[in-house]
């Protein structure tokens, strides 16, 4: 069984369903084709499905750390509005710093904030024996209210009747790429909100690859992961991983803040996440937790949300929930995938590889 | 694998991306904010008059809504990107996105309603709906029983007090010792959409003795409807003409002409008569009114309706002067 068919197989299947689907709602289902090819091979629709993945990178690896170690961190929503709001109020305190100072210190106190948001959890359950789905869930309503009093009062654009912060200042912009490859002569993705923080999220999906796979780091949380009390007995010191693993994970959420703020809006709009932290779980989960997989399978769930919206203005009977039940079709093909590959395996009387 | 999906999608674009609309025909595209077209009220306004414009003037219209705030950047873009003629954007969270499109598309008309801007290719429209409010306000203080009126609004910004200070006022004018109860469902959009809270609201406003309370809060009116018709007492309803919602529980509705605005703006942007620039509706250009029919009109005696429409002539000749929340709080709204 190659993977081409693997990945080739469910992949038609799923467009065959959605077909379906939009058939049933009336509509011509040669959109599919359009909208696919608008949202992958258009500048503009590429330029938003990177805005989109990019924060999904973030998530998903927040998410696949601590899945790794076995370990279930829900609370990247929480962690991610904590940076994106740590950035405004850095710039709020330090508007006139310059750009070579501003941007490094943007960036770790998104991380920072978010890291010391995964902390809490991560204490909880290392060293008191809470649950940490249960405390990550119920820590996301804590930071959800919070950054939204932060966002309508202390830091609050006093110019707009909108729910959002002020603008910070320019010192802490992160080029979009229709800026930043200029000299080139080419605006490249015009007029979306893709910025180079995209690269960022990329160096760290690098990042978490080394750290798990080449690093003694890495062996010790996989360790915990394959068999917490063997783990523990070999020596592994599993509190102090267990809160070391949130930390990172939450720092890594932290970073959405840096493609949302300091990239594409400049500032906190309420409610600005669509719920990036819990795609984070899907995205990881359809990568099987492999960081490098993580950014196909953000790419893959970014495009569905350009899609959606594509979808959306290319027909008149389909509203943008199209992209949740995308969601849903493409979740249960991954949760059916060993079944699946098994029966066709059967079929063709070929052997696992 | 990826140059063979290439091909297909290229292939069957080739056979079916017929022209789907007349490319003679205006493309104006319309994007709601997080009410929906469903609301009933603001949004279901804008909707209703763009539906309009397609059915007489034989327009091609799209609408997007928009789930989060964030998104609104993204559909304004979706419509600039297909060269759609006019994009009208409702609500005033659109003020910061549709200036950003408007600059980066300087070809293309944008309507803009409830906030203001400037830009060479922007109309924008501001509502006096302190007028309106000041109407329904007079009309509640008339057919109190209890001398005791309620207003709960969405979310608390400068906008929704400007409700809160005309329909307080126009109470006041007919009666100086009335009491006004005042309740907002949140500080954060979401308010807009949250029937369940304003219903908690509107409850504990009718067991403090106040028996019509009026409703400046998007879809979240839903649920002082149904207060009002739990606890039989009487709501006012907001943007859309809502009698029909609840009939014989909604007194009657400070109706917002944003289906007018829109309609008109696309006619003129048809008839090459696009004018960019902030236009001010109320009273006295129709826009904004109270509203009167079979739903409500047992509700609303002659005496009442001839008193009202009494002042509302004072107010359109300037004789009356309703207070301006944003006037008096000299807000960078108040342009």
């Amino acid at each position: 069984m190659n993977t081409v068919n693997r990945i080739f197989i469910p992949m038609v299947l799923i467009g065959l369903i959605t077909a379906g689907i939009i058939w049933a709602c009336g509509e011509n289902p040669a959109i599919l084709a359009e909208a696919f090819s608008n949202t992958f091979f258009s500048p503009f629709g590429l330029g938003y499905t990177i805005y989109y993945a990019t924060p999904l990178i973030f998530t998903g690896l927040s998410v696949a750390l601590c899945f790794h170690a076995g370990l279930f961190n829900i609370g990247a929503e929480g962690q991610l509005l904590w940076g994106s709001i740590a950035i405004v109020a850095v710039s709020h305190h330090f508007s006139q710093l310059p750009v070579f100072l501003a941007i490094p210190l943007g960036i770790i106190l998104a991380a920072l904030a978010g890291a010391l948001w995964g902390l809490i959890p991560g204490y909880l359950k290392a060293y008191r024996g809470s649950h940490e789905v249960v405390v990550t869930i119920l820590l996301n309503f804590i930071a959800t209210t919070w950054v939204g009093y932060l966002i309508l009062y202390p830091l609050k654009n006093p110019n707009t009747q909108s729910a959002e912060t002020e603008i910070i200042s320019s010192t802490y912009f992160i080029p979009k790429f229709s800026n930043a490859f200029s000299w080139f002569g080419t605006e490249l993705f015009r007029t979306t909100p893709a910025n180079l923080s995209f690269f960022i999220a990329l160096f760290c999906a690098l990042l978490a690859h080394l750290i798990l796979y080449r690093s003694a780091l890495g062996y010790e949380w996989r360790a915990m992961g394959t068999n917490f009390t063997a783990a523990r007995f070999a020596g592994i010191r599993t509190r102090t991983q267990t809160l070391c693993l949130f930390v990172i994970s939450g720092a890594f959420a932290g970073l959405v803040g840096v493609n949302e703020v300091m990239g594409s809006e400049h500032k906190v709009i309420e409610g600005f996440s669509p719920g990036y932290g819990f795609s984070g779980i899907a995205v990881a989960l359809v990568a099987e937790n492999n960081p490098l997989g993580i950014i196909a399978s953000a790419f893959l769930f970014g495009g569905l949300q350009t899609f959606a919206r594509e979808l959306e203005f290319l027909s008149d009977n389909i509203s943008k929930d199209i992209s949740i039940v995308l969601q849903a079709i493409l979740l249960i093909f991954i949760a059916c995938r060993p079944w699946l590959a098994k029966r066709l395996l059967k079929q063709r009387g070929e052997s696992h590889d | 694998m990826n140059s063979f999906l290439k091909a297909l999608s290229y292939f069957l674009l080739f056979f079916f991306s017929d022209a789907a609309y007349p490319s003679s025909s205006l493309k104006v595209g319309l994007v709601l904010d997080k009410g929906g077209k469903d609301d009933k009220s603001f949004n279901a306004s804008a909707f209703s008059g763009a539906t309009e414009a397609k059915k007489q003037l034989g327009i091609h219209l799209k609408v997007l809504e928009c789930q989060s705030d964030s998104a609104i950047a993204a559909s304004l873009r979706t419509f600039a990107q297909h060269n759609y003629d006019l994009i009208i954007g409702i609500g005033f969270v659109q003020q910061s996105p549709i200036e950003e499109v408007a600059k980066e598309f300087p070809n293309l008309s944008f309507l803009l309603v409830d906030a203001p801007s400037s830009l060479p290719n922007v109309r924008s429209v501001i509502f006096n709906e302190h007028e309106g409010s000041y109407l329904v306000g007079v009309i509640a203080a008339l057919t109190t029983k209890t001398n005791h009126i309620g207003f709960i609004g969405g979310m608390d910004i400068p906008l929704i007090r400007r409700f809160e200070r005309g329909f307080r006022a126009g109470a006041q004018s007919i009666e100086p010792r009335i009491k006004t109860l005042t309740y907002y469902v949140g500080a954060s959009s979401d308010a807009w959409r949250n029937p369940t809270k304003a219903k908690e609201l509107a409850l504990g406003q009718f067991s403090k003795g106040v028996d019509i309370s009026f409703c400046a809060a998007g879809s979240s009116c839903a649920g002082v409807f149904d207060a009002a018709e739990e606890s039989h007492r009487l709501a006012i309803g907001v943007d859309s003409n809502q009698n029909w919602v609840k009939p014989g529980f909604i007194l009657t509705s400070m109706v917002k002409g944003v289906d007018l605005a829109v309609f008109q703006t696309i006619e003129q942007k048809l008839k090459g008569r696009f004018k960019p620039g902030i236009i001010h509706l109320g009273l006295k250009e129709g826009a904004i009114s109270y509203s009167l029919d079979q739903y409500n009109r047992p509700l609303i005696s002659a005496q009442v309706e001839k008193q009202t429409n009494a002042i509302r002539n004072l107010i359109m000749k300037g004789t009356i002067v309703v207070p301006d929340y944003y006037k008096e709080n000299q807000r960078d709204q108040s342009k």
